[in-house]
């Protein structure tokens, strides 16, 4: 990929994906400073940018947050350079105070932003439409709605960013960002960076009234280009009976339906790709001439709310006009946009019957074929499962209903079996540390339930340390339990300051969280999860104390620990002292520790290793009540 | 009754989850679904199976059906003898809290190979008594003295089972000789031949470690238990030392720590044990003994006649008190709630 | 219409670099080329789902339409299965590998994995072909579970419906792999071949 990426020529096709794509439209748009924060629909961008920066004179980081990361990408663009910073659409929340302060201030070098949206919440805590920040900070938006678009439309970024001087945002959503296609390189430019700030500029925000007149004013100018752009294309008759407005992978799941419905005749589909501000004479033109507008987006009603609102300015102009969307409710206003809804909704808006060849598929239900979920657990040897074992076997010796305050990373998985069903809520990033800060004020109260936060080490560093502080400014009774496990492991294993390695691979001093919080002069104790009773035994006392209190589990995560050292142990399960599901027993290692290196052998009725599974950590053996798993030492 | 739940579904509901819970111990060891950690048997996850030993030795299940019997007519009910003793051994009997009974006929006992370890309870030392397996005289005499906090004590007997120990001697309150009562009749062929012996004391009520500990703390008596001791009537006082030394508690202070399911026993003499142990009212330095069983008659007539321990007749008056006594705990514990 | 080609197992069994493959063979035949992910938290155990669309005449959408699938390679039993229902047609040629991967609530007790004969019946339900191959354990006995997926891709060379023959995608390859690893890869696609015919 590396050799794709920094391709100086251009010229050749490729298989990219989405976030491939927008990574080479901005080396072809000329960037020199990327920054980020992982977060899935939207590492990649950063990945591919940083084995790019290997041949290629550009400076590529993981920031410790999408707030430093935007703030850090922006400094180049005050020195002149070109700059991009990529974050998932709960990154761009915790920009924001920064993002709408800078719309204000105007930037320099071409500055884009690149949220990606997660419709559906595939692998987030919510779904949530970033677009939405593009009207709060009054700044240009563009939505690509496939890998050639997200290339072309990253390049164009920079341009159009430095004609109006003002940031862009620049949306994808997982769909487009891990879709793959065929796109063609451009060249890429070269590369002359010579930052300078000029300090006849002020880059700040006073006066605030007459500057958001002026972000306006850019806006306008913004929209003028959009009336023009390549990217707003429309398909379809020149007076549709229907005429559908989309956005995103939603266009091409409409104009494919209207080609199986057999509807082109009837139907039109306007993509529009600069989606703030709306080009008004564009969208004019073509809702004059139909009576009937269909809004296909994702995840709000984004297009249609403005689309609605200049119809209604227009009333006069254009007549009433008929609107289905998501306020109608023919389109959903949760969840993801796909062909089954759409097909879906032109037929009911057409009134035509589902093919007969479908008919008896929906018939045939779910629940007659007896699929069974695939329920997600960590990895075996994954020291987030002891963690969660101590944590249990402490709050159930407590016996006073305690429970976890949870954070994001692969340990949010402690809301399911896999970590004992032990986390009680998850949030944003930190959240769980913050909540701890209220939960441990309770006690005047009356409450007497024990709280036990946990946060991973990147979340820690993300924003897991502001509510560590005020827990110890406020006197707050706080047991926070640090995974350590020495990664950023969710979204891929990205660097973080704890792991003493760059995003362009370079070695750096690690930052010791141990004594990062000892400095604090609050109770800081270290275990192994991997000794779960002792840990259990730490965390039961722990519980019983007052104040601020940080227990930090050290074991790194499996897949690194299994890649760079292995594991120490062959395990096997003696099955003449297995109990099976005997009283005494009923098979609690699969059942209750649930680790997929350990399964059931339906034949003999016994607990077994699986060795392709296994990884070997031995982790297990302490768990057995009849002490049948065993663990030799291989040489 | 109509009784859905089985296993330990059915514990829970009916006792565990009633607050009925005893901490004897009966259930802990036996499967990794129940444990006790500092002075509590808690239910660590739910087990699922349909059977369930727990369910069947749980010495307070039977309780439910209690107000279905009729009063019984002796109130210490099987009784071959009652007699006073205490021990010849001074060093046994500076140790003891009363006569030293328990201690010298387990080591006698255990000289004599009748027994080869005995499931006593722990002194705790400033952290919860728990159940341990006494292999020696040494360890016998350690854990000699009185507990009022229950320790979940039979768990170390599940482990002596699991550990395929024979000729084990089961010294602990009435609830954990019923509880032993029920695991022999369950299990002929292991448990009930590898019980040497069992040697119940005298009850009223039983307190939750825990909870006390934390009332203790509240008093500000921060270090933990070594001894405590009730003084008879009309003393109304809860004595504890600690390493600080001997504080005195309103006994009225102490009652609310009281385990519920106390209130629902009808035992106050140990009535499945060989041999029940108490203390002798106005006579300190004595023990009340009960013989039930040939192997408690037998236990107690060699010792005697080895010069172990010394005996005596039981006073009337003392012989009428405790059977008034033990009638008083069945009404009690007759009436719910 | 585009052809319409699915790619459904669970996380880890190399689904995404098989899509990858396909891709780039199409690619290089010619074709315009829209892959499809669905993976949420595959490495932890989830479903991964790949939607190829493959058309000479223009992009398609990164979603298969329902019911609209022409061939449906199941590299996992249950996997094939959950997708059965949504994407199938009475025309859809299934290309199953047979080597179940439980998921962990099968494990554990809680549910019961569907028996083979019946994932095999309910396939064949809902298709024109279904056919059943133990790639997962050809792999193993050519020395590594992972190259199952390439066996896998070999197999459908062997199908009507499927575009490309073992060359194509050898050709590719040898643009994707490095020399070291395409031996091994080639042999799995000639092993694949072998089971359908």
């Amino acid at each position: 990929m590396t050799n794709l990426m920094t391709n100086k020529r251009g010229g050749i096709q490729a298989l990219l994906q989405g976030n491939q794509a927008i990574a080479r439209g901005a080396l072809e748009g000329g960037v020199s400073f990327c920054a980020a924060y992982p977060g899935n629909p939207s590492s990649e961008i950063l990945e591919t940018l940083a084995e790019a920066a290997t041949c290629l004179p550009i400076y590529v980081e993981w920031s410790i947050n999408e707030k430093v990361a935007l703030e850090a990408a922006t400094a180049a663009s005050f020195a002149g350079l070109r700059a991009i910073a990529s974050m998932k659409q709960n990154g761009v929340n915790v920009a924001s105070d920064f993002l709408t302060n800078l719309s204000l201030s105007g930037i320099k070098g071409g500055l884009v932003l690149v949220s990606c949206d997660d419709p559906g919440g595939i692998s987030s805590t919510n779904e949530e439409d970033a677009r939405l920040f593009a009207t709060l900070a009054d700044i240009p938006l563009l939505e690509p709605s496939t890998p050639v678009e997200a290339l072309e439309m990253t390049k164009w970024a920079f341009t159009l960013s430095e004609e109006i001087q003002n940031i862009v945002l620049l949306r994808s959503v997982s769909r487009l960002s891990h879709t793959r296609s065929n796109v063609t390189l451009g060249p890429l430019p070269e590369f002359s960076a010579s930052p300078r700030v000029d300090t006849s500029i002020q880059f700040h925000t006073f006066p605030v009234v007459p500057k958001h007149i002026t972000r306006h004013d850019k806006l306008d100018k913004a929209k003028v280009l959009f009336e023009a752009s390549p990217f707003n294309q429309y398909k379809g008759p020149p007076a549709p009976e229907l005429l559908i407005i989309s956005s995103g992978c939603a266009s091409a799941y409409a104009e494919e339906a209207v080609d199986i419905l057999h509807l082109s005749e009837n139907v039109g589909v306007l993509k529009l790709a600069t989606t703030w501000p709306i080009p008004d004479n564009l969208v004019k033109t073509h809702i004059q001439s139909c009576d009937k507008i269909l809004f296909l987006e994702d995840v709000d009603p984004f297009i249609e709310n403005q689309v609605k609102s200049l119809a209604a300015d227009m009333m006069t102009e254009l007549g009433i006009k008929q609107f289905f969307g998501k306020a109608s409710g023919h389109a959903p206003d949760s969840g993801e946009q796909s062909p089954e809804i759409i097909l879906r909704v032109l037929r009911d808006l057409f009134g035509i019957n589902p093919e007969p060849q479908n008919r008896g598929y929906g018939d045939k239900k779910r629940g007659d074929t007896l699929v069974p979920p695939r329920e997600f657990g960590f990895c075996p040897g994954c020291p987030h499962r002891s963690s969660y074992y101590a944590i249990k076997t402490a709050l159930a010796w407590d016996g006073r209903d305690g429970f976890v305050s949870g954070d994001i990373g692969c340990y949010t998985m402690g809301i399911w079996p896999t970590g004992f069903n032990q986390v009680k809520s998850v949030h944003a990033m930190g959240a769980g540390s913050g909540l701890a800060c209220g939960y441990g004020k309770l006690k005047r109260f009356g409450f007497d339930q024990p709280v036990v936060t946990v946060c991973g080490d990147s979340t820690f560093f993300h924003s897991g340390i502001p509510p560590l502080i005020n827990a110890k400014f406020n006197q707050a009774d706080m047991l926070l339990v640090i995974l350590d496990n020495s990664a950023t492991a969710m979204t891929g294993f990205q660097p973080h300051p704890g792991t003493g390695i760059t995003a362009m691979g370079e070695k750096t001093d690690p930052v010791d969280i141990e004594i990062f919080c000892r400095s604090l002069n609050i109770d800081v104790s270290v275990a192994d999860p991997y000794e779960m009773k002792q840990t259990a035994q730490a965390i039961y006392g722990l519980v019983q104390k007052k104040g601020p209190r940080v227990l930090i589990l050290k074991r790194t995560c499996a897949l690194v620990e299994g890649k760079e050292r292995g594991f120490p142990y062959e395990v096997k399960v003696n099955q003449d002292l297995c109990l099976g599901e005997d009283c005494g027993c009923n098979r609690y290692c699969t059942r209750i520790f649930r680790c997929p290196g350990l399964v059931w052998d339906e034949e003999n009725q016994k607990a077994k290793i699986d060795e392709v599974i296994c990884v070997g950590c031995g982790v297990c053996t302490e768990v057995c009540p009849r002490q049948a798993i065993v663990k030799k030492k291989i040489s | 009754m109509l009784q859905e739940e089985k296993g330990q579904e059915r514990l829970l509901k009916t006792i565990i989850d009633a607050g009925l819970c005893v901490q004897c111990g009966a259930c802990v060891g036996h499967c990794p679904y129940f444990d006790f950690f500092d002075g509590r048997v808690m239910v660590m996850d739910a087990c699922r199976s349909d059977t369930g030993r727990c369910a069947d030795v749980c010495p307070q299940l039977e309780n439910e059906d209690a107000f279905f019997e009729p009063p019984p007519k002796n109130p210490m009910e099987t009784v071959r003898q009652v007699f006073m003793a205490r021990a010849m051994e001074p060093a046994i009997r500076d140790r003891a809290q009363y006569g030293g009974i328990v201690s010298s006929i387990l080591v006698y006992a255990l000289k004599k190979g009748v027994i080869q370890s005995a499931v006593l309870t722990s002194k705790g030392e400033g952290s919860a008594p728990r159940g341990v397996i006494a292999e020696s005289e040494k360890d016998i005499l350690a854990c000699a003295g009185s507990r009022y906090s229950s320790s979940a004590s039979l768990s170390a007997f599940n482990q002596a089972v699991r550990e395929n120990r024979s000729k084990i001697a089961v010294a602990g309150l009435p609830c954990q000789m019923k509880a032993l009562a029920k695991m022999k009749s369950l299990d002929k062929d292991t448990i009930a031949k590898h019980v040497a012996l069992s040697i119940g004391l005298f009850c009223t009520w039983s307190l939750s470690h825990r909870e006390l500990n934390q009332y203790l703390m509240h008093e500000g008596i921060s270090s933990g238990v070594i001894k405590c001791d009730i003084p008879p009537p009309p003393s109304n006082v809860f004595k504890v030392q600690t390493r600080d030394g001997w504080f005195e508690l309103p006994l009225d202070k102490v009652r609310p720590y009281i385990h519920r399911g106390c209130s629902r026993c009808l035992d106050m003499t140990a009535e499945y044990a060989d041999i029940s142990v108490g203390t002798v009212e106005d006579k300190d330095g004595w023990n009340t003994v009960i013989t039930r069983s040939h192997v408690g008659e037998d236990m107690m007539r060699m010792a005697a006649k080895d010069n172990i321990i010394e005996t005596r007749e039981l006073p009337e008056t003392n012989l009428e008190h405790l059977k008034q006594a033990a009638l008083n705990k069945k009404k009690r514990g007759f009436l719910p709630g | 219409m585009p052809l319409n080609i699915i790619i459904s197992g669970v996380g880890g069994q190399g689904n995404v670099l098989a899509s990858q493959v396909l891709g780039g063979v199409a690619s290089d035949n010619g074709f315009n080329v829209t892959i499809g992910e669905t993976f949420g938290l595959s490495q932890r155990g989830g479903p991964v789902m790949s939607h190829v669309r493959l058309s000479k005449k223009k992009h398609y959408g990164p979603l298969i339409p329902p019911n609209m699938g022409h061939v449906i390679i199941g590299l996992e039993p249950l996997e094939a299965l959950r997708i059965a229902d949504d994407f199938a047609n009475r025309e859809t040629t299934f290309i199953v590998n047979s080597r179940p991967i439980f998921p962990l609530n099968v494990i554990a007790g809680d549910v019961d994995y569907p028996p083979p004969e019946k994932i095999k019946l309910l396939l064949s339900e809902r298709a024109a072909a279904l056919h059943w191959i133990d790639a997962s354990d050809e792999a193993i006995k050519l020395g590594n579970p992972i190259l199952m997926n390439m066996i896998m891709l070999g197999a459908a060379c062997g199908l009507e419906a499927f575009p490309f023959s073992i060359d194509h995608i050898k050709n590719t390859l040898s643009s994707m792999f490095p020399p070291s690893k395409l031996e091994i890869n080639a042999k799995a696609l000639d092993i694949g071949l072998n089971l359908i015919s």
